[in-house]
């Protein structure tokens, strides 16, 4: 153990193996959320109680192997290379033994103190065969044990293990032999290693510096360069690589395959089959759901079952939510007597109306990702990838962009946050760039009430129109941004496809509660900061303090008018509506209620679309361009905010300028291209 | 030969090069695809993106037997290749194993 500390254990394991389930099953779900020093992928730790041993343990990103790919990769590698934990619980999956044997030799090489999680046996025995773990103990010599993640089933003896693990010292396993020649050069530079750079090979074991400087590891090169004595290593060592190169090829290849053969070689030894099998039910579901030309329907029929879900299973909560916060709490405040005036309106009026008008969406927001979380946890949504691959990469975008913007429909920040998964940098920027485009709940609102108060019979269809819409210019954007702004070819994506397996409803609750926890975050911190900032635009006038129902003299107003008969002039929109769009900045739910402040309605969106009929805000066509201008011109304040930690800050204000122009040029499109047509 | 974003569905093909810059053609190589073994074509969108088996080429006829439609011959899980690394592996259809 490192010298008084509490003891540390990382788990890793290739994705999709159920590492997350095992990590909520070692530290019972308790876990905090902090940031990799650097980076913005998030590092979750929790708490592991053996027998009175406490260890922390740190849950790692989806690894393949120790030669980092994706940024992902990175932190794993550097975090077992660095921080050397105590104990690396390797989870491999039985369905995918041979890549994550090979994880596992890796890990060995390294000279980790490794135990082996074999998870999902009980998959592994459906499909018909059998795994002898003891005998891939035998072979890798570390501890091996079964388990079932999804019932807990071997949670306590590996639990065991790892305590074991701890307590005892380890030992050094020698695991892959790279063949005659090869381990000659290996053994030359170990010598060479212990000998120059005594502090380097105390930290990790001098085979596997030697190996990965074979391998041309461009990291430990440079860690090498730094140190004296470490440059002859180097040099001797690219010398020892080139002379190696004329007789075996490409050296890198060659010490991958072997490593890859041995992987293969323990799989095959301990693999049995025990019941010849029929044709498997994932590839049955699959020849419909990843069909040629029913595919894409069928994924339009599933998205839109998804949203009819979410938005017919949440208004009895929406209505607990708005009763208690926006109706009981909102008038405790109004009728207190003992707040000053100015006080309980910044309160009701600001805070509790803002705050309020976003809660209500937590339910649909909430439900949304739970039957998104239904559909990954099947393995559902990796196959709309494969889907949408042909028609994105014609923008330049790879399939897998489509899931932080399905993600986005949900809400815009969880949406941006999703894009981390994609390996390619370039790809990833994009992704997040475009992810706001995604027509989210918070939007909705704003549509139907236009749509329903002068769009008639056409309501529903330009309601639906706003989310092609934004796919559509998501697209676009997508292309442009990959073209001029984050230019250069994409490494292109690869994904693992899991069988389609039956739902955990722990792993289901802990990404919805996940992802909802975003949303909830958003809703207490940067939109309470951004009421109070319109709040005080909309009672203060250059008469001094107005009180909340004078908004035409305030701040507000003005520059609402000041916009509506200059830049606004040719879409027809009267001043309500652009003091609408200003405090839509915060977040767009807020527009509504906006519009029923402006006609001193409430926020009731009956009420707000009469209002609309009867001022004759809106004629069918300016209405229309004012919806897609609410799609489009910006995402809210916490969108921004989540993109400027992915990005930073550069990014961050040129995705409000580029959603600006956007907004404005697509909705002048509209408003003359309706003109031209001759619509009034 | 081709790329194998052109192979079609349910062959079986062999890698023959993979024309990839170093990061990807390891990584590759780590996820089995290495040049002269054998891969499924599970789904292609033809020329598209492909999901596969990677074939252990130690026992493809269990595999052509239809003994093992899952991961007995058939090493690791299914993958999914965008259109852009299905263009950069080549590969050879094969008929008899």
């Amino acid at each position: 153990m490192n010298g008084g500390k509490n003891a540390l254990v990382a788990l890793v394991g290739i994705p999709n193996v159920g590492k997350s389930l095992i990590f909520n099953r070692l530290t019972g779900g308790r876990a905090w959320v902090g940031n990799w020093p650097g980076v913005t992928v998030e590092k979750k730790v929790g708490k592991l109680k053996i027998n009175g041993i406490e260890a922390e343990v740190v849950d790692l990103p989806g690894i393949y192997s120790l030669t980092p790919y994706s940024v992902d990769e990175l932190i794993a590698r550097n975090f077992i290379v660095d921080e050397k934990p105590d104990v690396v619980v390797c989870i491999a999956s039985a369905v995918n033994l041979e890549r994550s044997l090979y994880l596992a030799v890796s890990l060995l090489e390294l000279g980790a103190n490794v135990v082996l999680a074999l998870n999902m046996i009980d998959l592994a025995e459906k499909e018909g065969y059998k795994v002898d773990s003891k005998k891939l103990e035998e072979l890798l010599g570390i501890p091996v044990v079964e388990t079932i993640a999804t019932t807990g089933y071997g949670i306590d003896e590996l639990k065991n293990a790892i305590k074991n693990a701890l307590q005892e010292k380890k030992k050094l396993i020698h695991t892959v032999s790279y063949g005659k020649e090869v381990e000659e050069a290996i053994r030359k530079l170990e010598k060479l290693i212990e000998e120059l750079t005594p502090e380097l090979s105390n930290r990790y074991p001098a085979r596997w510096i030697a190996v990965k400087l074979l391998e041309g590891d461009d990291d430990i090169q440079d860690k090498l360069a730094e140190l004296p004595g470490g440059k002859d290593i180097v040099v001797q060592a690219n010398s020892l690589r080139n002379d190696l190169e004329k007789r075996l090829a490409d050296l890198e290849s060659f010490i991958t395959e072997h490593r890859y053969e041995k992987a293969l070689e323990m799989a095959r030894a301990i693999v049995k089959r025990v019941v010849t099998s029929r044709i498997s039910l994932t590839d049955a579901i699959d020849s419909i759901l990843t069909h040629k030309v029913l595919g894409i329907p069928f994924a339009l029929s599933i998205l839109y079952l998804l949203f009819r879900f979410a938005f017919e299973v949440s208004p009895p909560f929406q209505d607990i939510i708005d009763i208690v916060i926006n109706g009981y709490l909102h008038d405790l405040v109004v009728d207190s007597t003992i707040l000053p005036k100015w006080l309980a309106s910044l309160l009701a009026d600001g805070l509790i109306a803002g705050v309020g008008t976003v809660l209500v969406f937590l339910p649909v927001v909430a439900f949304f990702f739970l039957g998104f979380a239904l559909l990954e946890d099947v393995g559902y949504m990796a196959r709309i990838a494969f889907l949408v691959d042909k028609l994105f990469s014609k923008f330049r975008l790879p399939g897998k962009t489509i899931i932080p913007l399905i993600i986005g429909f949900g809400c815009n920040v969880p949406g941006v946050m999703a894009t981390r998964t994609i390996e390619d940098e370039n790809d990833r920027k994009t992704a997040a760039f475009i992810a706001p485009l995604a027509s989210c709940n918070a939007r909705l609102p704003v549509y139907l009430v236009i749509a329903g108060a002068v769009l008639g019979h056409s309501a529903g269809f330009a309601v639906l129109s706003m989310y092609v819409l934004g796919i559509v210019l998501a697209l676009i954007m997508g292309f442009v941004f990959r073209r001029f702004l984050f230019k250069g070819p994409s490494s292109g994506f690869i994904m693992e496809l899991p069988p389609y397996m039956k739902p955990n409803p722990s792993n289901i609750a802990m990404k919805t509660w996940e992802r909802t926890k975003k949303f909830l975050y958003k809703a207490g911190t940067v939109i309470l900061l951004g009421v109070v900032i319109v709040w005080l635009l909309s009672v203060i006038g250059p008469a001094g303090y107005l009180g909340p129902n004078n908004i035409e003299e305030s701040f507000a107003g003005i520059i609402g008018r000041a916009l509506s008969s200059t830049i606004f002039k040719p879409m027809g929109w009267d001043w309500r509506a652009t003091v609408a769009l200003l405090f839509g900045f915060i977040a767009k739910e807020v527009v509504v209620g906006t519009f029923g402040v402006l006609y001193g309605v409430g926020e009731e969106e009956e009420s707000v679309a009469r209002a609309i009929v009867e001022h004759q805000s809106f004629t069918p066509l300016t209405g229309y361009a004012y919806m897609a201008f609410v799609l489009i011109y910006v995402p809210c304040v916490a969108t921004l905010a989540a993109i400027r930690s992915e990005l930073g800050l550069k990014y961050a204000v040129l995705t409000l300028v580029y959603e600006i122009v956007l907004a404005y040029v697509v909705a002048l499109i509209i408003v003359a291209g309706g003109h031209a047509l001759g619509i009034p | 030969m081709m790329p194998l974003a052109y192979a079609r569905d349910g062959t079986l093909v062999r890698v023959v090069s993979i024309r990839a810059g170093k990061g990807l053609y390891r990584r590759l190589h780590e996820l089995g695809i290495i040049e002269g073994r054998l891969l499924r074509v599970v789904r292609s969108q033809g020329p598209g993106p492909v999901i596969i088996e990677v074939i252990d080429n130690a026992s493809p006829n269990r595999y052509r037997k239809r003994l093992c439609p899952f991961n007995c011959g058939v090493i690791g899980g299914r993958l999914l290749l965008g259109l852009g690394i299905a263009m950069k592996i080549i590969v050879e259809e094969v008929t008899n194993v």
